[in-house]
């Protein structure tokens, strides 16, 4: 048994994009061959029959994190390779981590790090279609061609838990996260409100408008009742029921406490809260250089989610964007916050025992170049970049793959990010060989290629 | 083995003596028997055949008997035959086979021959049917571009030299194993004997794995060029009326370029068109549910298709049937009279005014339209009342919506803005407006969109070649807008349910390949011309060159001096077109009744038949007849009966989705929607950059999506797909939590100027009037008593609590109107037309 062979998948553009013309998977090819004996097709076909209590978190560390500056470092390379930061030991021993993530060091053994991911795509947009759906983006970047990950899931497997949507955005959609023709019933339900803003956290449309009280909301419902005369037995398509359904469930989170309460932020306590950080944003000292929003709460609300039933919950963290002044930026603005709110994470569901169940993916759409530019910052480069791993029954401490001695190709075992998306997919129980057609009654496949990483469970 | 098709008449036994419950004769339907001799014949080990028993009852009908007669043959050692009527070879001889039901027999001859003689195998007409049927080169195994863990199979099997390539030569033959067949990984994986992440597809023994191990063991013959190949199949019966949970066995059989039949039935694959009304197996044989209604069952061999018609007729009695007002009742009502269907009444004209208004114009008719309307008593008011809808500019707003998403007027970002995008989504918005408004024939129409040239600012529709920017986009989306068609499984691959190669694929989008841009006069626009070269393509599959040609059509000789897309659009628009007015009727068709005659609307094809083709033929002809006028064929469809039909149910027809004996209702769409509520709660949505007191049927482009939750939750398509089905109708949790509990609605119900807030200032009219008021702006109709009451109650409920409470009286009657109005725009009754 040999790994796919993605270099003869679709027209050329799709292999362009989808770094799969690339010299490294022929290896990949050979290696994949030579690799995996019986025992281990074995395993993973035991494991595909996954329970679907799972979930899923993505951390999504939207424009591209340097690989040099947080789970690549190249302490050996030339300084305009290197950069300014150092390489520090984890508590997993022959790991080094970028030395701004102390942190991350002491929980090393609880999450794995990809370091030979890649593709070809070095715009934005374009690049975030292919890891939220595994296909390359069309020509509107920002437009879903095909569904996300996200909607796929909720098409598949529908709601865990009634009362509350299986697909979440925190807090609002972004390019990559839409349902393209699985239909808007499969859109991220986008919570609005944003954990990182000042003031109580509250969900828009899940509590009564200003000025409704929820008796007066009790009172409207008895109207609507009285009123609403149109039986369903004039419409066969099932629609009218629908809206019945969805409507009962609109009312059952406003006027009961559970999905109240799994997007209840205030409950937690300070002290967790803290440990996720309250770190300000960081603003972008000149207009050409990114800024950080103060996101770190946002991983809390994913962690209230994902224990409440929520099956994938997508997390914006963005602006990885680090084109200017890169170091400044990551040293004042994106690590700290990182280090910080993505190990409470990781303990927080490694202490709830829920992180067995709950897979933690962190990634951007791409790396950033190897060498530093003229203007102290790194560019866009897909051709090889990194990816943090936890739960959902993969071993902490693993390296997968590397990179080559100036963190620009992969050197061993190279990854695709459809990999890590068939890898979160046989974790949450879903059959990647399904189809739906698209708009031309044509039948997709969920993923195009791509097979899991099981080098992640050994 | 020369045989040709004949019903078998001569074989049938007749018995006079009829009991009523049994059939009055069985007999075989059409077998492939030779000419002379009237026989079966089976030709080798692997030949085999389905035997199908019709039986004729005492009312003339037919029905399926295959699985209930029982078969004997003598002699006994010639065939087996199964339960089912399936017969195999067991030996070379002569044999009669009896089928026996009741007292009725029908009988046949058999003659075998070249039994157990090694006849060699040839791969493509008898092994790659084995990998198609088991589901082995389907697009999501190893007929996918990159295959399946190192194994590739062509897809649906459409390139056998591949097939054979990847098979036999390819990994230095360790998937065949010639010394020991049942050894090949092939046979191992297949059986899964070993692992195979597919699953056990065949079963040791089976006749497909004995091919394939016979084929191995031959050495792996590919067999001669000159064999022969499928030319068409055939799949028996054609058409069928049938009971509930009734069975219909299905026999295909094969037609070869040298003129010889084979019985494919099991090799072939089969998929009905609704599922709900029937499903086949993969032996062929359907099984209908007891929901009345029509199924088309696809047969596919080989990149041949056939189709199987079944219907479930309810036949319950057709007294009464609304007035025939013209063509469209006459072949609804002559097909509800065929399957038995009584129509539900007409519906009354508080219904016909909401829903027409909604259906033409797009909008709730107002209050003084309905009241007016409602007393006026001529009897020709529904036809005045289509007439004005259609003259007015609502209507063209209306079609424009529409018509601006699937012609994807859509407002792209040049360097980070969309600005420069904007005058020509406006122009190109503002020219399919006036179009309609104009009711500019629909060919001119199309050919001013298709054959456009120029500048943005001087030719608005070359907007559509800055959006439909190869010529594989424009020939796709041409073909599935304007003919119907989807032609996109054609670019790589023959179309699996269709006659459609790459040659048709790439000859028609010949016709696009002179189209050139140019920068235009502003940044992100564009000049679009013919650049002055013969019009070729190239088929992709063999590199070819092609000349354009229409589909199924003769190429066209065209010099450089021709514009090809004046020939594109002169071959769509002849009135003998097949594909360009049966296509827009259909695709209007659906608008109006929320179900295509063929669905979804724009994949019409021989496999995926129109529940009613006369209907569909007469629509289309009428249509190309009045000079491709919209307007006309709009306003035949609302004016028959069968639009007017109400939606309630009577006691026959409440499943019916497809033959159009009532009305099925749609939930509004979000821009019609969003208008509504405006208009009942009288208030407005304020869009950037567009004059106060804009309609959301009336935005120009996709990008005030972007700047209304409402539109986004409630489906508002993006312009991005020729597909109508971009917008979205679906019902959505985020959808009801908006209108339960969002800011955007309270705001609206609570507004100063607002109706809530006008009904309760005004001390001229009672609680009950008002709510009268209420009824007719939400529901186009007066409440009832009931309905009026519980209104009024809750006003007095709601102003007693405030004077109890010394609380302000004013504020409470207000919230109380509120209230109200908040419950009718979230009433079903309201959110849909019905």
């Amino acid at each position: 048994m040999r790994d796919e062979q993605p270099n003869e998948f679709g027209c050329p553009e799709f292999r362009r994009l989808s770094g799969i013309d690339r010299r490294g998977f022929v290896r990949a090819g050979v290696l994949g061959m030579a690799g995996l004996s019986l025992a281990d097709v074995l395993r993973a076909e035991s494991m595909t029959g996954a329970k679907r209590e799972n979930s899923v978190i993505i951390l999504w560390m939207r424009g591209g994190p340097s690989q040099h500056e947080t789970w690549d470092p190249k302490p050996e390379a030339p300084t305009e390779y290197r950069g300014a930061f150092g390489a520090m030991s984890t508590n997993v021993p022959g790991i080094r981590i970028c030395d701004l993530l102390p942190m991350h060091a002491k929980i090393q053994d609880k999450y794995s790090i990809i370091r030979s991911l890649h593709h070809s795509d070095a715009g934005h947009s374009r690049a975030d279609q292919m890891m939220f759906t595994g296909y390359p983006g069309g020509a509107q970047a920002d437009q879903n061609y095909y569904p996300s990950c996200g909607s796929i899931v909720a098409r598949q497997l529908g709601g865990k838990e009634s009362k509350l949507p299986p697909y979440v955005m925190v807090p609002r959609r972004v390019p990559g996260v839409d349902p393209a023709y699985l239909g808007k019933r499969f859109a991220p339900f986008e919570t609005m409100a944003d954990p990182a803003n000042e003031g109580p956290f509250s969900i828009p449309n899940f509590s009564p408008a200003q000025g409704v009280s929820f008796d007066r909301l009790g009172e409207r419902r008895g109207l609507l009742d009285s009123f609403d005369q149109l039986r369903h037995e004039v419409d066969s398509s099932g629609e009218l029921e629908a809206m019945d359904g969805f409507q009962q469930q609109a009312w059952n989170i406003v006027s009961g406490p559970d999905a109240r309460t799994a997007f209840d932020l205030d409950a937690e306590p300070r002290g967790l809260r803290e440990r996720y950080g309250f770190m300000p944003a960081y603003k972008a000292p000149t207009p050409d250089r990114c800024g950080v929003p103060a996101w770190s709460q946002r991983l809390l609300l994913a962690r209230r989610l994902v224990e409440a039933g929520v099956r994938l919950v997508t997390v914006d963290v963005r602006w990885w964007d680090t084109h200017v002044k890169g170091y400044e930026t990551m040293r004042d603005g994106f690590l700290p916050r990182w280090d910080r709110a993505y190990t409470a994470l990781i303990e927080d569901l490694h202490d709830r025992g829920l992180l067995d169940s709950t897979m933690v993916i962190a990634w951007g759409e791409f790396g950033r170049s190897p060498k530093v530019n003229k203007t102290g910052g790194r560019d866009h480069y897909p051709y090889v970049f990194s990816a943090a791993v936890a739960g959902g029954g993969i071993q902490g401490g693993r390296l997968i793959g590397s990179s080559d001695a100036k963190g620009a190709f992969p050197a061993d075992n190279p990854k695709r990010p459809q990999d890590v998306l068939a890898t979160m997919y046989r974790h949450l129980g879903i059959d990647t060989h399904t189809t739906y057609e698209d708009h031309a009654g044509r039948p997709n496949p969920v993923l195009p290629f791509g097979r899991p990483i099981d080098e992640l469970f050994t | 083995m020369k045989r040709t098709i004949q019903t078998l008449a001569a074989a049938v036994a007749m018995i006079s003596l009829a009991a009523q419950a049994n059939p009055t004769k069985i007999a075989f339907e059409s077998l492939p028997l030779s000419k002379d001799a009237k026989t079966l014949q089976l030709v080798g080990s692997g030949d085999r055949m389905q035997l199908l028993v019709n039986a004729y009852e005492a009312d003339g009908r037919l029905r399926d008997a295959t699985h209930e007669a029982v078969y004997s043959a003598a002699p006994a050692n010639i065939v087996t035959i199964s339960k089912s009527g399936f017969i195999k070879p067991k030996a070379d001889g002569t044999t009669t086979i009896t089928a026996k039901l009741g007292d009725k027999t029908a009988s046949v001859k058999v003659a075998v021959s070249e039994f157990g003689k090694a006849q060699e195998i040839n791969f493509a007409n008898r092994i790659v049917p084995v990998f198609t049927k088991g589901g082995c080169n389907g697009g999501g195994c190893h007929g996918k571009s990159g295959g399946q863990n190192g194994f590739k199979l062509s897809l649906l099997g459409f390139e056998p030299t591949e097939d054979y390539e990847y098979l036999v030569k390819e990994a230095r033959m360790r998937r065949i194993f010639p010394a020991a067949p049942d050894h090949s990984l092939l046979l191992r994986k297949g059986a899964a004997v070993v692992p195979h992440g597919g699953g056990k597809k065949l079963e040791v023994g089976s006749h497909d794995y004995e091919l394939l191990r016979r084929w191995i063991a031959q050495g792996m013959p590919y067999g001669n060029p000159d064999d022969p190949t499928v030319s068409k199949i055939e799949v028996f019966p054609r058409e069928r009326v049938m009971k509930p949970k009734a069975n219909q066995q299905l026999s295909v059989i094969a037609h070869y370029t040298d003129g010889h039949v084979e019985d494919v039935t099991r090799a072939a694959l089969f998929e009905a068109n609704e599922k709900e009304i029937a499903e086949v197996d993969e032996h062929g044989l359907i099984t209908m549910h007891e929901q009345p209604g029509d199924v088309a069952v696809m047969v596919r061999y080989q990149g041949k298709v056939a189709v199987s018609l079944a219907s479930l007729p309810l036949g319950a009695p057709v007294k009464h049937l609304p007035p025939e007002r013209n063509y469209i009742d006459n072949l609804v009502f002559k097909k509800l009279k065929k399957v038995g269907m009584p129509p539900s009444e007409l519906s009354d004209d508080e219904t016909f005014i909401r829903r027409v208004t909604l259906d033409v114009a797009g909008r709730l008719p107002t209050k003084a339209e309905t009241e007016k309307f409602l007393a006026n008593k001529d009897p020709k008011k529904r036809e005045m009342w289509i007439d004005q809808l259609l003259a007015s500019s609502d209507y063209a707003d209306y079609f424009a919506n529409y018509w601006s998403a699937l012609l994807r007027n859509q407002r792209t970002v040049v360097g980070g803005r969309t600005e420069p995008y904007v005058r020509g989504t406006y122009a190109f918005h503002s020219w399919i407006r006036e179009s309609l408004d104009q009711n500019k024939p629909y060919d001119i129409f199309v050919r001013e969109v298709l054959a456009a040239s120029g500048d943005i600012a001087h030719n608005p529709p070359v907007a559509w070649y800055r959006q439909v920017k190869s010529s594989n986009q424009q020939l796709e989306d041409t073909a599935q807008l304007f003919l119907g068609t989807r032609l996109q499984c054609a670019q790589c691959h023959h179309h699996p349910f269709e006659k459609w190669s790459q040659a048709d694929y790439y000859s028609f989008g010949a016709f696009f390949s002179q189209v050139a841009r140019r920068p235009g006069s502003q940044p992100g626009e564009e000049m679009i011309f013919a650049s002055r070269k013969v019009p070729t393509g190239t088929n992709k599959k063999n590199s070819q060159k092609v000349l354009p040609a229409g589909l199924g059509a003769k190429p066209f000789e065209l010099t450089a001096d021709d514009d090809a897309r004046h020939s594109l659009v002169d071959w769509m628009t002849k009135p003998d077109n097949r594909f360009f007015a049966h296509a827009l009727v259909n695709r209007y068709w659906k608008l109006f009744f929320n179900r295509g005659l063929v669905e979804p609307e724009d994949d019409m094809r021989e496999t995926n038949p129109a529940t009613n083709p006369e209907l569909l033929d007469a629509l289309a002809a009428n249509f190309v007849k009045s000079g491709f006028d919209l307007k006309r064929l709009v306003r035949d469809i609302v004016t028959s009966s069968t639009y007017q039909l109400s939606a309630i149910p009577n006691s026959h027809n409440a499943k019916d989705k497809q033959y159009f004996s009532r009305y099925y209702p749609k939930r509004l769409s979000a821009e019609v929607l969003l208008d509504a509520i405006n208009a009942l709660t009288k208030s407005n949505t304020k869009w950037t950059g567009l004059p106060a007191g804009t309609r959301a049927v009336q935005l120009p482009d996709n990008y005030f999506n972007s700047k209304s939750y409402f539109l986004q939750v409630f489906g508002r398509p993006d312009s991005a797909s020729a597909c109508a089905c971009e917008r979205s109708q679906e019902a959505s949790l985020a959808q009801s939590l908006h209108l339960l509990n969002s800011k955007d609605i309270q705001s609206k119900l609570s507004a100063s100027t607002g109706r809530a807030a006008e009904l309760a200032l005004n001390d001229k009219l009672k609680d009950e009037q008002k709510m009268q008021e209420l009824y007719l702006w939400a529901f186009s109709r007066k409440a009832m008593s009931h309905e009026a009451n519980v209104g009024v109650e809750h006003v007095e409920t709601k102003l007693n609590r405030a004077k109890e409470a010394k609380a302000d009286e004013k504020k409470a009657k207000r919230e109380a109107y509120e209230d109200i109005v908040w419950a009718l725009i979230s009433s079903k009754e309201f959110l849909f037309n019905h």
